[in-house]
């Protein structure tokens, strides 16, 4: 294998959506020489290259007034506010919408400001693993192969895939959750709310389905940017989203699905009359694929009970929320019983057996269930945040990520305004 | 190494890259019979024209003569699979531009591939190739679920920057002067009635005043083309760097955005028919104009478009100017419209690449002079040089015979057979 550069660093992070941002500027502003790589010319993930816009799970789901992450989450949301760049307020009340285009320019400034070298165009292809380390990942690009041989890699890579190259314990249920290609229509008419419109896409797409004319859909559920727009979670494919053919058979079928949609629309809801495709996700949403066995693993119980635990780092709020790949099409129930906002462990981040390695985001350590809920981006990125954070702790103080001391771990987030329980 | 679950497969013709000539490689190789494969990194093909949002077929027309139709083929199923579904953009846009919605470009690819039985692999990255001495055997693929080793007869590359080339080990070129990077971006709610010609005209004053105020942001155009009445797509940014380079490219990607950023606000202040305008999407990814070009059996000059020379070994015709979007500070309108060339011949062997076996290059990177490539770049070109690849490719593939030593006549009968234009005779009107 021929290699064209090679780099060093202390943390390597892989994958730059929303759990990515928050390690990435943790370890960087804590010290640790920090390099991050990101497939796409842009961060910001799956809120921005599959249009899913809204930062789920940073508000509590059963007092949406209240948020239930602090620090960078935060930081990014009064920046995206500074720009201008968060959505209209007729959206539902457990979302915070904002729109793509400013997040990928809030991430590029918070990067830029904390001294982080990121590679653009740049994917982890490999990783090579040595008894318990994982000790370099090769990345692909458009010169050829670069071997990055950091001291703590922290995969959010969404699919775990740093952490699956390196042979670590994943688990994958055998009914994933289905993807979706969101897209986002211009040209609406009348100032309907979403409310009323979502209701109307419903209707329409409940009928039209029962005449056997409409394709297998969710939902719909609709959230908004901007006036006269709307974007759509509708569309439902089935597959495994680390499966190359399953993906590439979702993206085509997506987009037709997406026509098909938007014709029922048009012809049944008066207001999309007019209504045509601004533009669709770069890419299929991916709700749930390989999730990664840490130290400890979080269940349906831990969410629903709101259990404490000993270390926690984060707090989640999003409902347990499993898009079903049954066959069922339409509204599933999950957000008339959201859980009480509870506690995420820090050893749902610790990959099980390899010493250097950490989970963020989607694919971090829970059930099938639990993971209905931890999935979402506030969540995400909450959750980066403390990876990134242990992980300069760990790299500044030439220690193991299991010997830094749980206390000096919390204080630390506690200093970047982290809310590790409600009353912070 | 993790082995993905396709390792292994073998197929005819294996192309890399589903931008405008990928996409029109591969349907041309399936059509022409051979089990083809087509790889693209990202999850939709069409590659510039809709990842970089330039979304105009640009030397699809001649410049000259802007009614005639000179590439045909793979580009003219593309354009009607679009029209068919109502995916053309507004009249009232720039003469010599085809201005098509990205969205239905999408769509339009995906199913002109099925339709042709194309096996397409989206989110698939070429990252090496298999060689036996010099002759190329296969390509290494980095997917999702691991690394797949793909054996084939044939590959065509067609990434825009010859990274399969550069892989095999083509010995290719880098001028020092690349072209210019450019984010494209897209404004919404713009008054409604104004033509592009008004609004073109608009943003030029509003930037030259900016500069002229101090407010000083390079940049190129301002160039508009439109989708919709009320929508505008603005060509207008402008940085620089090595786009192969990962620290160039990740640097140029950032600085466009602010770039954008400071751009729109210009526009959004100086021109009225913009002041309640927002930015309604930004690029997918940079357009990047130039990066590696090989060097093939035959090298394209500008001597050769200005002359007109013919070729026996002809496969296309080029039509756009020459057209260098300079990187020396240079601001504004670059000349290049108002001479264009008449339509002229790219001969086959620009496609061959020197030193390597059984690989062909298509699209930007074919063999030409830094001149001569700011003609040939372009997406309806592009096609055409694709079209060709791949049927070469085919051919080569159900055959004894290399894609050095093809006979060059049976890849013209074919590609006439596939409805492509190789001379002005067949040029038809629009």
């Amino acid at each position: 294998m021929r290699i064209a550069e090679r780099r060093e660093c202390d943390v390597l992070v892989c994958g730059g959506g929303a759990a990515g941002l928050g390690a990435t500027l943790a370890a960087a502003r804590n010290g640790a020489r920090t390099i991050l790589l990101e497939r796409h010319g842009f961060c910001g993930g799956i809120c921005v290259s599959s249009l899913v816009h809204s930062f789920d799970g940073a508000r509590n789901c059963r007092d949406n007034g209240q948020f239930v992450v602090g620090g960078i989450p935060r930081e990014v949301i009064a920046r995206l506010d500074r720009i201008h760049g968060l959505a209209l307020d007729d959206n539902p009340p457990e979302t915070l919408n904002f729109d793509p285009e400013a997040l990928k320019r809030v991430s590029d400034q918070l990067l830029r400001e904390a001294g982080v070298t990121l590679y653009y165009h740049l994917f982890a292809a490999e990783a090579v693993r040595e008894g318990d380390r994982v000790v370099a990942v090769v990345a692909a690009g458009k010169e050829g192969l670069w071997e990055i041989r950091p001291s703590i890699i922290i995969d959010t890579t969404g699919d775990g895939d740093v952490s699956y190259f390196a042979g670590a314990q994943y688990e994958k249920d055998s009914m994933l959750q289905t993807m979706s290609q969101h897209f986002r229509l211009g040209g609406l008419t009348g100032n309907r709310n979403w409310e009323a419109l979502e209701r109307d896409c419903r209707r329409a797409m409940d009928r039209v389905y029962a005449e056997g004319r409409a394709p297998k859909y969710g939902g719909p559920w609709l959230i908004r940017i901007r006036p006269g727009e709307v974007t759509c979670n509708c569309t439902r494919l089935y597959g495994d989203g680390t499966k190359t053919e399953d993906l590439s058979r979702a993206e085509t079928q997506g987009r037709e699905d997406m026509m098909g949609i938007l014709e029922i629309f048009r012809r049944d809801i008066p207001d999309f009359r007019s209504a045509y495709v601004l533009v669709s996700g770069n890419e299929i949403g991916v709700r749930e694929t390989r999730r990664i066995v840490g130290d400890y693993q979080i269940s349906a119980a831990d969410v629903l009970e709101c259990r404490s635990q000993p270390d926690p780092i984060a707090l989640g709020s999003w409902p347990i929320d499993i898009h079903p790949a049954d066959g069922r099409v339409g509204v599933h129930p999950h957000k008339e019983n959201p859980p009480a906002p509870y506690p995420i462990p820090l050893r749902a981040l610790l990959a099980k057996g390899v010493a250097n390695l950490m989970v963020a985001g989607r694919c971090l350590s829970a059930t099938h269930e639990a993971h209905g809920s931890t999935r979402v981006s506030g969540t995400a990125m909450a959750t980066g945040e403390a990876c990134g954070t242990l992980a300069a702790l760990a790299a500044l103080g030439r220690r193991e990520l299991r010997e830094v001391p749980y206390p000096d771990l919390a204080a630390q987030l506690l200093c970047q305004g982290v809310m590790l329980d409600l009353h912070a | 190494m993790l082995r993905s679950k396709l390792d292994g497969r073998e197929f005819d013709v294996i192309v890399c890259g589903g931008g405008s000539a990928g996409t029109a490689a591969a349907c041309s190789a399936a059509k022409a019979g051979a089990n083809t494969l087509l790889l693209e990194r990202l999850g939709f093909c069409g590659g510039t024209p809709v990842a970089a949002m330039i979304h105009t077929l640009d030397a699809v027309r001649s410049c000259e003569d802007t009614s005639l139709v000179v590439v045909g083929g793979y580009a003219r199923d593309l354009i009607d699979e679009v029209h068919a579904m109502g995916g053309h953009a507004t009249r009232d846009n720039p003469d010599e531009a085809l201005s098509l919605h990205p969205e239905f470009m999408k769509i339009a690819a995906d199913r002109l591939l099925e339709r042709a039985g194309v096996r397409t692999l989206y989110h698939a990255t070429a990252i090496d190739t298999l060689m036996q001495g010099n002759r190329l055997t296969g390509v290494e693929v980095a997917l999702r679920d691991g690394r797949a080793q793909f054996r084939t007869r044939c590959a065509v590359d067609a990434t825009g920057d010859a990274e399969i080339a550069n892989f095999a080990g083509v010995k290719w070129t880098l001028d020092e002067e690349l072209q210019a990077l450019t984010y494209h971006f897209r404004l919404g709610n713009v008054a409604p009635g104004v033509t592009w010609r008004d609004l073109e005209e608009g943003c030029r004053v509003a930037m030259q005043k900016a500069d002229e105020q101090g407010n000083r942001v390079p940049y190129g155009g301002p160039w508009v083309i439109r989708l919709t009445d009320q929508e505008v797509s603005i060509n207008a940014t402008r940085v620089y760097g090595n786009p192969i380079h990962p620290e160039d490219l990740s640097a140029a990607e950032q600085q466009a955005r602010e770039s954008m950023l400071a751009i729109w606000r210009i526009l959004r202040d100086g021109v009225p028919a913009l002041r309640d305008s927002y930015i309604l999407s930004g690029a997918t990814e940079l357009h990047v104009r130039e990066s590696r070009k090989i060097l093939g059996e035959y090298m394209l000059t500008e001597e050769d478009i200005l002359a007109r020379r013919s070729f026996p070994d002809v496969i296309a015709l080029g039509a756009w100017p020459i057209d260098i979007h300079p990187t020396d500070g240079y601001i504004g309108v670059h000349p290049h419209k108002d001479n264009p060339p008449q339509p002229y011949q790219i001969p086959y062997r620009c496609l061959v690449p020197l030193d390597v076996d059984q690989l062909l290059v298509a699209g930007r990177p074919i063999s030409t002079s830094h001149r001569a490539h700011g003609s040939t770049r372009v997406p309806g070109t592009s096609m055409a040089t694709g079209q060709a690849a791949g049927i070469a490719a085919a051919i080569s593939a159900q055959s004894a015979i290399t894609v050095r030593d093809l006979d060059v006549r049976k890849l013209q009968q074919e590609l006439l057979r596939q409805n492509a234009i190789l001379s002005l005779d067949q040029a038809v009107a629009r």
